[in-house]
């Protein structure tokens, strides 16, 4: 018995095709210790097929000698033991045929020079052994001589029609369904039972009606697993041809094989009757090879006649699974290249390098740009702006994004959302949405000149290759997000450093007062900013400010105030001259965005005042003894956020509030982080807790005052992760002397502790209206 | 994170043709919902750049379901308001919840912009000329 080389693959199935009765057999926990070595077992196979044979040989050959009638007992014994050698001749050649995947074209070779091997055996034999002979009487080989010729011819035929069924069944098997698998079982086992039915009969004897019948049911699952020729359709034409050619050999051949089995010089001459030479020796293993041979007929015959009609198409075919193929690879590639424009390129080349469509551009929408309408980013075989122009991209990915499904306009022109001519190159159009994660990103389109120039298949390669490119899309995305925040991350990094070096790095010493200071940024680098600086005169400047958005950009604006702040602050003790003065010099360099929240205070120690401007900033929070007259309030006089207008609005909406101040009195100036940080709850801390827990504490001097505000605000806020930066300026007034009388205090405060809760301040423009200039305070 | 989302109708008028004011100029309604931060931001602003690209410039900013806003959401109404006044609209703010219109009260929005009770009052001030804020 040859062994065949490992076969090549075949072209599609990625399963190994074959998984025999061996295999199976070998899964099996052996009886017996030494079964368990496959060699052992092996050499226990041939050891009892060749004893088996050897028996067989030896009795029919001592019988043949006797001469005598034979008892139906030994003739079915002798029956049985020679399909039982067929069957152990299955697995015992499992192995040679189970060497990985089989190719078709090899499995129909392989059969093929079998069959030609066995016609050659057929001739040689009556040249070696001379005419062998029935015994009409016994029913048994007439001569010794007979009885060897026919065991011979009987096992050669024997390991044909098992090497036939190994062959041709991972080809049944191709694409297997367990009903094939049931089938094929079936076949073998319904063509053993037929063959074991006529055991009892003598080879001349016509088949009694059981055995009619099992051989009926035989040939019906020979019919059934006949069919089974799936593994045709990926065969490339060149192929195809070889195994047509093939296939008709193998049924010619196959077909002498059995016409010289019964007639020609591989029979026994019998009275008036031809036999297979093979059935002197057992009547039911030859009808088994009956079986394969006619089984290696039939499928060679449905094979060519399948292959005959498959191969008009097959052109056809090749085309469609080439171009599969192609977008496998792109949809590969796609998914590797990480490198957005590069990506967005490939997407749109790639339903016209596949050859299924002319023309195909990509519609994106990117949020980033700041606007929701798609933009054609790519095309391929036409031109973006031409493909903008003809279609409606918009309208088209709005659609597909809706329904998620593949949109295919057969007559492309007919679609109002078209604006194409014929000549323009659209007249069919696929438009494929862009979906990952379950958001649409835009949509693939392809198209081609002629109308209805798309198949279903089109539709569905495209839609799988259009969801592979916007997993790829998404991925090129996150990855671009990932470094531009390792980027920003460095560069906010570097930001903070300057900015906090932009902050005071230390409070200057207020006579009379006390001034503490917080600030925790949220992120990097923080929209906050607060300075103090001494105006000369004991005046003290207390800013606080918040820069719209936070980044490096507030960062940058950030610095500018500073710069203006302390270069300018000093020129006035007017607070909203300050702010005026600030707002004119930011005018120029804020962005449309941009704008800056600021509170600006002006202490006077000598004057026992505390004059505030706000440009759009949370209110100042102060509170008051009650010895002192008690109260508490917010200080909100008018005044737009700083970049907001660059025209007089601003100077003339902008208010100052004189407080007039009597000792104990206690302020916060803070940004708007303070007040709304949340907690777990999604509960603001809000004006009311601030102002609250500023007259707790209101005894404590700055620094515990501060400790104490932030203690009861983190108490608040909890675990909560703040997304704002949060600023708090603590400013306490002693009064210029010792405060105890209270006559130290100016007069406007005793008048405030005479007016009891009276708020303690007035509130005046902070121009008038008929001088906009820069107002001096001396 | 925060949620937000932002929405597109045409104002449901009482004229023959719904969706216009009186006058017969469109008036786009955009309804905010959830936080306005600097997060969600952007969202809005590709919303209000929509509008501009498809010519409307009558807009009202309906805030009746608008939880938070943040400077930086107050940053894209400054970012918009030029280029829409320009192009000859107005960006009229309508429906603030106390929370929300604080917050454009500190920084002075109402000097700057038509901030009204209601989105029919805030359709009302389309047809009474220009934008009465400086």
């Amino acid at each position: 018995m040859p062994v065949l080389p490992p076969a090549r693959p075949l072209p599609v199935s990625r399963k190994p095709l074959v998984r025999t009765l061996g295999s199976r057999l070998r899964l099996r926990p052996p009886a017996l210790p030494l079964l368990r070595s496959g060699r052992a077992r092996r050499v226990l196979l041939w050891a009892a097929s060749a004893t088996l044979f050897l028996a067989l040989t030896l009795a029919l050959g001592g019988l043949a000698v006797v001469g005598a009638p034979v008892a139906t007992v030994t003739r079915v014994a002798l029956n049985v033991g020679a399909v039982g050698l067929g069957l152990l001749l299955y697995p015992l050649l499992a192995p040679y045929f189970e060497r990985g995947p089989s190719d078709p074209i090899r499995a129909l070779w392989t059969v093929l020079l079998f069959a030609l091997g066995l016609l050659g055996a057929f001739f040689l034999q009556p040249v070696v052994f001379g005419a062998a002979r029935l015994d009409p009487a016994t029913g048994l080989p007439a001569d010794l001589g007979a009885a060897m010729d026919a065991a011979l011819v009987a096992l050669l035929e024997a390991l044909f029609a098992v090497a036939l069924l190994h062959t041709l069944r991972p080809l049944v098997l191709f694409r297997r369904t367990i009903r094939a698998v049931r089938m094929w079982g079936a076949f073998v086992v319904l063509a053993t039972l037929a063959a074991l039915a006529s055991a009892a009969a003598p080879p001349d004897v016509p088949n009694a009606w059981p055995a009619v019948v099992l051989t009926v049911l035989a040939v019906g699952a020979m019919i059934y697993v006949s069919f089974r020729l799936a593994w045709i359709v990926p065969l490339p034409f060149r192929r195809k041809l070889a195994a047509l050619g093939l296939a008709f050999v193998l049924v010619v051949v196959l077909a002498f094989v059995l016409v010289q089995r019964s007639a020609g010089t591989g029979a026994a001459a019998a009275m008036g009757d031809s036999l297979p030479l093979s059935a002197l020796f057992s009547r039911s293993l030859s009808e088994l090879v009956s079986f394969a041979l006619a089984f290696g007929v039939l499928y060679g015959s449905t094979t060519f006649l399948s292959l005959l009609f498959h191969l008009p198409t097959s052109g056809t075919y090749e085309q469609r699974s080439g171009e599969i193929r192609a977008f496998r690879a792109l949809a590969e590639l796609t998914g590797s290249v990480l490198d957005r424009r590069q990506l967005l390129a490939m997407i749109a080349s790639a339903p016209v390098t596949a050859g299924i469509a002319e023309a195909a551009w990509l519609a994106l929408v990117d949020v980033r740009s700041g606007s929701l309408a798609p933009r054609i980013v790519a095309a391929e075989g036409i031109a973006a702006e031409a493909a903008g122009r003809l279609t409606d991209a918009e309208a088209l990915t709005a659609e597909v994004a809706t329904t998620r499904e593949p949109l295919l306009l057969g007559t492309a022109a007919a679609d109002h959302r078209v604006r194409a001519r014929p000549g323009d190159g659209i007249g069919s159009l696929l438009v494929l949405p862009l979906t990952a994660g379950g958001q649409a990103h835009g949509a693939l389109f392809a198209a081609r000149a002629v109308t209805d120039g798309f198949e279903e298949e089109d539709a569905g390669a495209l839609a799988t290759f259009a969801g592979q490119a916007a997993l790829a899309l998404s991925h090129a995305a996150l990855f671009e997000d990932a470094l531009e925040k390792e980027r920003m991350a460095r560069e906010l990094a570097l930001a903070r450093e300057v900015q906090q070096r932009l902050l005071p790095q230390h409070l200057p010493e207020i006579p009379g007062a006390e001034i503490a200071v917080a600030e925790r940024p949220a992120h990097e680098v923080c929209g906050d900013y607060y300075d103090v600086v001494e105006l000369g005169g004991g005046c003290v400047g207390v800013l606080v400010a918040d820069v719209a958005g936070k980044g490096a950009a507030a960062a940058f604006y950030m610095a500018e105030l500073k710069g203006i702040f302390q270069s300018t602050a000093r020129l006035t003790r007017s607070p909203g001259a300050f702010l005026a003065q600030a707002n004119e010099a930011l005018a120029g360099s804020l962005g449309r965005h941009a704008f800056i929240s600021a509170v600006y205070g002006v202490l006077d120690p000598a004057a026992g005042t505390f004059t505030f401007a706000r440009a759009g900033h949370c209110p100042v929070v102060m509170a008051r003894a009650p010895e002192r007259g008690g109260g508490h309030w917010l200080l909100r006089a008018d005044g737009l956020g700083l970049g907001l207008d660059a025209g007089p609005l601003f100077r003339r909406t902008l208010h100052e509030q004189v407080v007039h101040l009597a000792p104990g009195d206690v302020f916060a100036l803070y940004s708007d982080g303070l007040v709304e940080a949340r907690n777990g709850a999604g509960e603001e801390y809000g004006y009311d807790r601030l102002t609250e827990a500023l007259c707790r504490h209101r005894g404590r001097d700055a620094d515990g005052l501060l400790a104490a505000l932030l203690a009861e605000h983190r108490a608040f806020t909890g675990d909560t992760p703040h997304d704002d930066d949060l600023t708090l300026v603590v400013l306490r007034w002693n009064g210029r002397d010792a405060p105890a009388n209270g006559v130290a205090d100016g007069d406007d405060a005793r008048a405030a502790v005479a007016a009891a809760a009276e708020p303690p301040f007035t509130v005046r423009p902070a121009f008038l209206s008929a001088e906009l200039g820069m107002r001096s305070s001396e | 994170m925060s949620s937000f989302s932002v929405s597109f109708r045409p104002h449901a008028g009482t004229g023959p043709d719904p969706g216009s004011a009186p006058d017969g100029a469109h008036v786009c309604v955009l309804d905010l919902a959830g936080e306005l931060d600097a997060h969600t931001a952007t969202e809005f602003e590709a919303a209000l750049q929509k509008c501009l690209d498809e010519g409307h410039t009558r807009l009202v900013v309906s805030g009746r379901d608008l939880q938070y806003i943040s400077s930086a959401g107050l940053g894209v109404f400054m970012a918009f308001v030029e280029p829409v006044r320009e192009a000859g609209g107005d960006i009229k703010i309508a429906a603030l919840q106390p929370r929300v219109f604080n917050v454009f009260d500190l920084l002075g929005f109402p000097l700057l912009f038509d901030i009204v009770d209601t989105e029919e009052a805030a359709v009302e001030r389309f047809t009474q000329g220009p934008s009465t804020a400086a």
